[in-house]
C-alpha cells in the first residue's frame, strides 16, 4: 500500500536532487570507476607506457605475502580498535547513567576527545609515548617496562590502537548514553523490583535493548579502523617498524604514492571498496530489519 | 502477607516538600486506594513505599520490619505500572519468570507458578508472545501476573487502568476484584479515578498536595466527608457548595440571597460553606423549598437528568429524576433532607457537625 502523498512529477524533483547527484559522480563514481579502470592497468613508473592487463593486478596483489600480511595486520587493529572501543564506551555510559551528581561534566570531559582530530590525537600520543622525552615512556620505564615503538611491532600497534581509540570511545560513548537514556526508566524500576541488582539489570534489561545501537556501531567502528585511520598511522607509525601496522589503506598509499605502482593500488583500492560495500549491505539488511524487540 | 504501616512520612524534592506527613495502617489482606488530584503526591508515595523513592522523613513498615533502608527487591513487594514495564525483548513466559529466575527457583517451580498466573488470568495462549504482540488490556493482565508470580506480600498499583479504554476499564477492575478475593494480598492501589476508588477501596485514602485529607470506607469518605475538599472531590457530578453566614433564620449569602435551612444551633454566628449533593435535591412545593433555581441547561443522563442553574450568583446542580424537565428559564422549588445537608468551615474547609 503507497502511503506517501504523490505529487506530479515535473523537473523539480530533479533539480532538488541534482546537487548531491552531481556530488555523488564527480567524488564518488568517478573516481571509483578510474580505480577500477586503473586496477586493469599497468603502467611504468614514469607514466610514459600503460598496458591493459586484464586481472593481473589481482593476481599478483594475492600472490604478494606484504599484501596478506596486511590483511592479517587490519584485521588485528580492527579488531582492537572496534573491541576495545565498544567496550569501554559501553562501561563509560552505563557508569554515566548510573551517576546522579556531576552527570554533567563527565559526560562533557568524556566527549572532549572527540573535537581532537585523530592526526593531532596521533601526535600526541606519539610525543607522549616517544622513547626518549615521552610523559608516558618514561612512566613505563620507571616501572621496568621498556618502551619503544619504533623498534617493537606490538607497541607500534597498541600506540595506534590508542590513538584511533581516542575518536572513537567518545562516539561510541555519545551512542550508547543516548541509548540507554532511551530505554524507559520504568523497565529498570521493574527490574529492580523484580530483585537485579544493578549489574544484573545492565546485562539482562538494558544491554539486550541496546543491541540495534551496538550493532551500528560495531558497523560503524569497523569501518573507521578499516578506513578512517590513514591520519594516524601516517602521523605516528607511517606503517613501521617492518610493515607491523601496515594496515590496508595505508599500503594504497605506500604502493601508490610512494611505490608508484599505480595499477597495483589501485587493485587494493578496489578490494577496500569491496569490503566497504559489503559492510554496508550487512548494515542495511540487519540494522533496518532486526531491531531486536 | 503483611499489614503496611506508613508513620508520618515525607518527602520533599530539593526544598520543595512533596508529601507533607501520611500516616495510615493498612491491614493484612486489606485493599486500600489512593485517591486524589493528578499532582497531589499518590506516585510519589507509592514508589516510597515500593523503595523506588528514599524517605526523607518518617517510616515505612512492612510486616513488623521498617524497611526506610531496604531495596526494593528486599521489601517483599511487587508493583504495576501505570506503562506495564514490561520487558519488550522477552516473551510473555519470561516476563514472567525474570524475577523468579533472579531470586533462583528450580525450573520447574517456575513453570508451575507461571502456569498458574496464566490460569488465573487466562494468557494462557499467549505465553510465547512479545509484549508487542498484545492488546493493551492484555499486556495489562502481563504486568499483572509478573506481579502474582512472586508471592509478595504487598502489591502496588500505580494507575494501572489509565491506559484502557472504558470499557476494557470496567472489566479490568472487575478481574483486579475478583483477583484480590482470591489471593486475599494487602494491596495499595493508586488512582486519581474516584469511580476506580469507590468500586475498588475496602478503605480509601484521600490525597490532596500531600496531606491526607480523609482514610475510610468509600460509603464513609462519600456519606460524611472529612473536608470541603474531600466532599468536592467525591460525587459526580461534584457536591454544591454555598459559603455563608449562619443566623437564627437561616443562611445568608455572600450575594444577600438568604437560604431558610435549620443551621444548628452549635453553629450559629460562624462563617460556613453548606454542602449538598446533587443527587440529594429533590423538587417540592414552593413553600417547602430550600432555595429555588433557576433553569440553566440541562444535561439528560438517561435515567436521570441534570440541572444546572443559578440561586442568586451561585452555580448549582441538581440530579433529578428524568420525568422531571423543567424547559430554561423556569424556576425549580427544590429541597434537601436534613441529614443530607454537610456543614464545613469558611476557613478551615473542616467539616462541622451538627450535633
Ligand atoms: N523527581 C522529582 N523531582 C521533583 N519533583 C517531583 C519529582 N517527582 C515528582 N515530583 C513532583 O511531585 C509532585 C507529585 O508527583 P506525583 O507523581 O507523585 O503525582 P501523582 O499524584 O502521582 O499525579 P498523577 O495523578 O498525575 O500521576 C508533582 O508536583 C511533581 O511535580
Ligand atoms: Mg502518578
Amino acid at each position: 500500500m503507497e502511503k506517501r502523498t504523490q505529487f506530479p512529477v515535473g523537473w523539480l524533483p530533479y533539480a532538488l536532487v541534482a546537487p548531491q547527484l552531481a556530488i555523488t559522480i564527480v567524488f564518488f563514481i568517478w573516481p571509483a570507476g578510474q580505480a577500477l579502470w586503473q586496477s586493469l592497468l599497468v603502467q611504468d613508473a614514469f607514466g610514459i607506457h600503460t598496458e591493459f592487463v586484464w586481472f593481473e593486478n589481482f593476481q599478483v596483489l594475492f600472490a604478494d605475502p606484504t599484501y596478506l600480511e596486511s590483511f592479517r595486520v587490519t584485521a588485528v587493529f580492527a579488531t582492537l580498535v572496534t573491541s576495545l572501543g565498544l567496550g569501554s564506551a559501553l562501561v563509560l555510559a552505563a557508569a554515566c547513567d548510573h551517576v546522579i551528581r556531576g552527570a554533567r561534566t563527565y559526560q562533557t570531559l568524556i566527549i572532549w576527545p572527540y573535537a581532537v582530530a585523530p592526526a593531532i590525537a596521533a601526535v600526541l600520543w606519539t610525543f607522549m609515548f616517544n622513547p626518549t622525552v615521552g610523559i608516558l615512556a618514561y612512566g613505563l620505564e620507571q616501572i621496568g617496562y621498556h618502551w619503544n615503538h619504533q623498534l617493537n611491532g606490538g607497541q607500534a600497534m597498541a600506540l595506534i590502537v590508542i590513538s584511533g581509540l581516542f575518536k572513537l570511545i567518545p562516539y561510541d560513548f555519545l551512542f550508547f548514553l543516548a541509548g540507554l537514556q532511551s530505554i524507559p526508566k520504568s523497565l529498570i524500576e521493574a527490574a529492580a523490583i523484580d530483585g537485579a541488582g544493578p549489574v544484573k539489570r545492565f546485562l539482562t534489561i538494558s544491554f539486550p535493548l541496546l543491541s540495534p545501537t551496538s550493532f551500528f556501531l560495531l558497523v560503524v567502528n569497523l569501518v573507521y579502523a578499516f578506513f578512517d585511520t590513514f591520519g594516524i598511522i601516517d602521523a605516528a607509525t607511517q606503517g613501521g617498524p617492518f610493515r607491523s601496522t601496515t594496515v590496508l589503506v595505508y599500503k594504497v598509499f605506500q604502493d601508490g604514492f610512494k611505490g608508484l605502482d599505480l595499477g597495483g593500488s589501485a587493485a587494493q583500492s578496489v578490494v577496500l571498496m569491496a569490503i566497504v560495500i559489503s559492510l554496508t549491505v550487512v548494515q542495511f539488511r540487519y540494522i533496518e530489519r532486526k531491531v531486536q524487540y | 502477607m503483611a499489614k503496611l504501616q506508613l508513620r508520618n512520612v515525607k518527602k520533599s524534592f530539593g526544598n520543595v516538600e512533596i508529601i507533607k506527613g501520611v500516616s495510615a495502617d493498612i491491614a493484612d489482606g486489606e485493599f486500600v486506594v489512593i485517591v486524589g488530584p493528578s499532582g497531589c503526591g499518590k506516585s510519589t508515595l507509592l514508589r516510597m513505599i515500593a523503595g523506588l523513592e528514599a524517605i526523607t522523613s518518617g517510616e515505612i513498615l512492612i510486616g513488623d520490619r521498617v524497611v526506610n533502608n531496604l531495596e526494593p527487591k528486599d521489601r517483599d513487594i511487587a508493583m504495576v505500572f501505570q506503562n506495564y514495564a514490561l520487558y519488550p525483548h522477552m516473551s510473555v513466559r519470561q516476563n514472567m519468570a525474570y524475577g523468579l529466575k533472579i531470586r533462583g527457583l528450580a525450573k520447574d517451580d517456575i513453570e508451575t507458578r507461571v502456569q498458574r498466573a496464566a490460569k488465573i488470568l487466562e494468557l494462557g495462549d499467549l505465553l510465547a508472545r512479545k509484549p508487542r504482540e498484545l492488546s493493551g488490556g492484555q499486556r495489562q493482565r502481563v504486568a499483572m501476573g509478573r506481579a502474582i508470580v512472586r508471592e509478595p506480600s504487598v502489591f502496588l498499583f500505580d494507575e494501572p487502568l489509565s491506559n484502557l479504554d472504558a470499557k476494557l476499564r470496567v472489566q479490568m477492575r472487575f478481574e483486579i476484584q475478583k483477583l484480590h478475593h482470591n489471593l486475599g494480598t494487602t494491596s495499595v492501589y493508586v488512582t486519581h479515578d474516584q469511580v476506580e476508588a469507590m468500586t475498588l477501596a475496602e478503605r480509601m485514602v484521600v490525597m490532596s498536595a500531600g496531606i491526607t485529607e480523609q482514610i475510610g470506607s468509600p460509603a464513609e469518605v462519600y456519606q460524611r466527608p472529612a473536608t470541603r475538599f474531600v466532599a468536592g472531590f467525591i460525587g459526580s457530578p461534584a457536591m454544591n457548595f454555598l459559603p455563608g453566614r449562619a443566623d437564627a433564620t437561616g443562611l445568608t449569602l455572600a450575594d444577600g440571597g438568604h437560604l431558610a435551612v435549620s443551621v444548628p444551633a452549635a453553629l450559629a454566628g460562624r462563617e460556613l460553606v453548606l454542602g449538598i449533593r446533587p443527587e440529594h435535591l429533590e423538587v417540592c412545593a414552593p413553600q417547602e423549598a430550600l432555595f429555588t433555581l433557576q433553569t440553566e441547561m440541562r444535561e439528560m443522563l438517561g435515567a436521570d437528568i441534570l440541572i444546572h442553574g443559578l440561586f442568586g450568583k451561585e452555580l448549582l446542580v441538581a440530579r433529578l429524576s428524568a420525568a422531571e424537565h423543567p424547559a430554561p428559564g423556569q424556576a425549580l422549588p427544590l429541597r434537601a433532607l436534613p441529614d443530607r445537608l454537610h456543614w464545613f468551615d469558611a476557613a478551615s474547609g473542616a467539616r462541622l457537625e451538627a450535633a
